[in-house]
């Protein structure tokens, strides 16, 4: 699938629902750039400039699962264009960390990527603030698995408390960019053809 | 900050809406327009919720934009599909998804569908082509420039979710070979082929039809005559002019259409040209109707509505106002159950009759097919009017073709999207000649024979090589193509509608469980559909058109009035505008202004204008 938009890097957050997956693009994206942050209402998508080496280079676009991952419901246009996708656990919730796997599978299922095998993921484990007692993702466990995926970075975080955030989703953005860049290259004929709907003085009433 | 402010909810806005007994206090204080926010509340519940305001069983288009606008209205709401898929009627499925689709139809499984037919060539199935590579849509749809959809698209924010392209191309057949429409006021003066008359006619329609309404002494007498007559007698215009007009122009299937329903149809292709460029049509990428459909029910999530696909009604009782769904799971229903036809329940018993007939005939080849679409364009459009198939049609038919930059097929093929609104098997028939006739023509256009054929070739005043499209016509009449066309899928279906051909919506069928006075109509004992909504299935119409009425008129019957429709403003959008562009104020910062701004792109030039 070629690239979605030119400068527009697409991210898409999976996981099981109650894992943090809204509460970190927040803390990301409001905390420490919310001079910068243009959010939607509801959780929709969010969107913050990203800068590699002091310089401006794209817009990010992370994108929220809007509740719709509850009942396995995403539909395929969700999955479209990512360039990518971040999988997150509950390091208090085995179950969540044992579906990390079909979450990565039901992406490739639906996302069509032009290569599977270097597609970008990232693993976080998400609310590292709670006391040790609750926690029942060993490290180790975390990150056998995030090699036997295929290498994926992983990143233990905790949105709440504002850990790892930052770093975890300059990983994202970074990988993110790579993959655009390689899917544009990929697709160097592709025409950026789309067409703003959106004008000045909007089309106000219906004629027909 | 990003929800210290929450926004308030339109029932919460809306104090008219407060004494109304439908909407329970308890409700009011309970309404999450903005979801949850996981992880920082309590996770959400893993079980449907217990009472919701409606249920929506389909995820058609218009059950859709309703369950959006109802969410955004404040409402909750629960949509289910009994597919693994979204779209319902207005999917747009893969080669697997489409195997698995007829094969439902033929066994009944899928109700409102007959006599699907299903051929694909081995090269998909070896690997040549992979199945999610294609994006059939089951009722191929395009959006005119100026429409109630497009509007509500860019209310709601789902164009955010969406890419659209435009369609500029609009073919007439006759006489064995393609005419392009000749659509805007310097074509019509700079067409050799039209005689001064005719232009002068030709520019006089068009300055009428743009406000027709208010020059009734015009056509009154032809309130219910065909419009055929209208405008051979005021207008002097000639066949191929008023077929252009009819067919081409106003997408109508039938000559007989009469006259205001045609001026009406004339008019939305003039007044949506040159609103964003020259042409009068956009599609969205992907799909159509199918993509349509995700990006509503995406923005009812947003709003808070939940969803769940693989699942079916199993019955729902208007006197305990309980829903019961395939997995056992049950839902108390303060408002309505909205039930699209193809999804009834078994033993229902109220299913509006599906009168009319729409024949399909899809075909994926293996030609690319950019001979017949505009520079930079991907798509086309192709009539095929009354009497000019092999089968002596009756009615038009339609063919919407679909090139591989609308990402719908691979590279080097394109979908045909043939229409009809012809009955029984005379419409197979129509469907068959029409293929025939776009096989030809592609054949002889495609031929790298034509290119040498120095007469075709013109120059025109700006240096540029064309195909003269007269010799062309010619030339086609005599050459016979050496090699076949290969198509590598075949699908033929017939779907039932409730709306008649060139109707938008037939309103009466909501009314079927409506009271009657004050008495609650008798409900038919042991069906399992009892005081439900059905929504109307897709019609022929090409556009959009009929989607947002058939949405608006079941808001109206849910929430009582349609004054909440959509009646959003995301006015919060403005202020963070203003604060990026003083953060980032650096030269390339057009990025940074809107989210609209960074999804255009590259606007489209604005090429000739069509002010008259």
């Amino acid at each position: 699938m070629s690239s979605r938009k030119k400068n527009i890097l697409k991210v898409i957050i999976l996981g099981d629902s109650g894992v943090g997956k809204t509460s970190l693009m927040h803390r990301y994206v409001s905390d420490k750039f919310s001079q910068q942050y243009k959010a939607t209402i509801g959780a929709d998508f969010l969107t913050k400039e990203v800068t590699m080496d002091g310089d401006k280079v794209a817009t990010m676009q992370v994108w929220d699962t809007a509740g719709q991952e509850r009942f396995q419901s995403l539909g395929v246009a969700f999955y479209r264009g990512a360039d990518c996708c971040v999988l997150v656990y509950d390091v208090t919730n085995a179950k969540s960390f044992e579906n990390i796997k079909s979450w990565r599978d039901e992406f490739l299922v639906h996302a069509n990527v032009s290569s599977p095998d270097s597609f970008p993921f990232v693993i976080l484990g998400n609310k590292l603030d709670v006391e040790e007692s609750k926690k029942v993702v060993s490290n180790r466990a975390a990150q056998d698995m995030a090699k036997s995926l295929g290498n994926i970075p992983l990143f233990l975080t905790s949105a709440k408390g504002s850990i790892n955030v930052d770093t975890a989703f300059e990983e994202i953005a970074r990988n993110a960019l790579q993959q655009s860049q390689a899917d544009a290259d990929a697709f160097e004929d592709d025409f950026n053809d789309a067409i703003n709907i959106q004008l000045d003085g909007e089309p106000s009433s219906c004629n027909c | 900050m990003i929800n210290a402010e929450r926004r308030r909810s339109m029932a919460e806005r809306r104090p008219s809406t407060l004494n109304r007994s439908s909407f329970s206090a308890e409700r009011k204080s309970s309404i999450a327009v903005v979801p949850h926010l996981a992880g920082i509340e309590d996770p959400l519940p893993e079980t449907t919720p217990d009472t919701v305001d409606v249920v929506l069983v389909g995820t058609g288009l218009v059950e859709s934009i309703l369950a959006a606008a109802l969410s955004w209205q404040g409402s909750s709401v629960l949509q289910i599909d009994s597919n693994s898929y979204y779209g319902d009627t207005s999917a747009t499925l893969t080669i697997d998804q489409l195997k698995q689709w007829v094969q439902d139809v033929n066994k009944s499984n899928l109700k409102c569908y007959e006599n699907a037919k299903l051929h694909i060539s081995s090269n998909i199935g070896r690997g040549l082509y992979k199945s999610r590579e294609f994006g059939i849509d089951l009722s191929p749809k395009i959006l005119f420039a100026k429409s109630d959809l497009l509007s509500i698209l860019l209310k709601s924010r789902v164009h955010q979710y969406l890419e659209f392209q435009s369609l500029s191309n609009f073919h007439t057949y006759e006489n064995d070979s393609f005419e392009r429409l000749t659509n805007t006021k310097q074509e019509i003066f700079t067409n050799p082929s039209l005689p001064l008359m005719t232009k002068r006619n030709l520019m006089k329609f068009i300055k009428f039809v743009l406000n027709w309404e208010t020059q009734a002494e015009v056509w009154e007498m032809y309130r219910d005559k065909p419009v055929a007559a209208f405008l051979v007698d005021k207008f002097k215009l000639e066949k191929a002019q008023v077929y252009e007009l009819i067919f081409s122009i106003g997408l109508c299937y039938n000559i007989d259409v009469k006259t205001p329903e045609a001026l009406q149809r004339i008019r939305r292709y003039l007044t949506s040209f040159d609103v964003y460029g020259p042409f009068p049509v956009l599609y969205s990428k992907y799909g159509g109707p199918g993509e349509l459909s995700q990006g509503f029910c995406r923005s009812a999530a947003v709003a808070g509505a939940t969803y769940k696909l693989n699942e079916s009604l199993v019955s729902y009782d208007p006197d305990t106002k309980i829903a019961i769904f395939g997995d056992g799971s049950k839902v108390g229903v303060t408002e309505k159950v909205v039930i699209a036809p193809t999804q009834c329940p078994e033993n229902s018993r109220n299913v509006p009759k599906q009168k009319y007939e729409v024949q399909r005939l899809t075909c994926v080849v293996d030609k690319p097919c950019s001979e017949w679409f505009g520079e930079g364009e991907y798509s086309s459009v192709v009539v095929f009017p009354p009497n000019s198939l092999k089968s002596g049609n009756r009615q038009a038919v339609q063919a919407l073709i679909m090139g591989a930059g609308s990402d719908v097929c691979p590279t080097g093929t394109s979908v045909w999207y043939l229409t009809s609104t012809e009955s029984g098997p005379r419409g197979e028939m129509d469907l068959d000649a029409a293929l025939g006739a776009l096989e030809e023509s592609i054949m002889r256009e495609s031929s790298a024979d034509i290119e040498n054929d120095e007469g075709i070739m013109e120059v025109d005043n700006s240096g540029h090589m064309t195909l003269n499209s007269v010799k062309l016509g010619q030339s086609f009449k005599e050459y016979i193509p050496r090699e076949k066309l290969q198509i590598l899928v075949k699908l033929y279906f017939k779907q039932l509608t409730s709306t008649p051909p060139f109707e938008v919506v037939d309103s009466s069928i909501f009314d079927i469980n409506e009271p009657v006075g004050s008495e609650l109509k008798k409900l038919i004992p042991g069906a399992s559909d009892n005081g439900v909504l059905y929504t109307p299935l897709p019609s022929a119409e090409i556009s959009y058109d009929e989607a947002i009425t058939a949405a608006r008129m079941l808001f109206q019957k849910i929430v009582g009035s349609d004054d909440d429709f959509f009646d959003l403003d995301f006015d919060d959008e403005d202020e963070q505008i203003d604060e990026s562009a003083v953060v980032d104020d650096d030269e390339d910062d057009k990025m940074n202004m809107t989210l609209d701004v960074e999804m255009s792109v590259e606007p489209v030039d604005f090429a000739g204008e069509m002010e008259i």
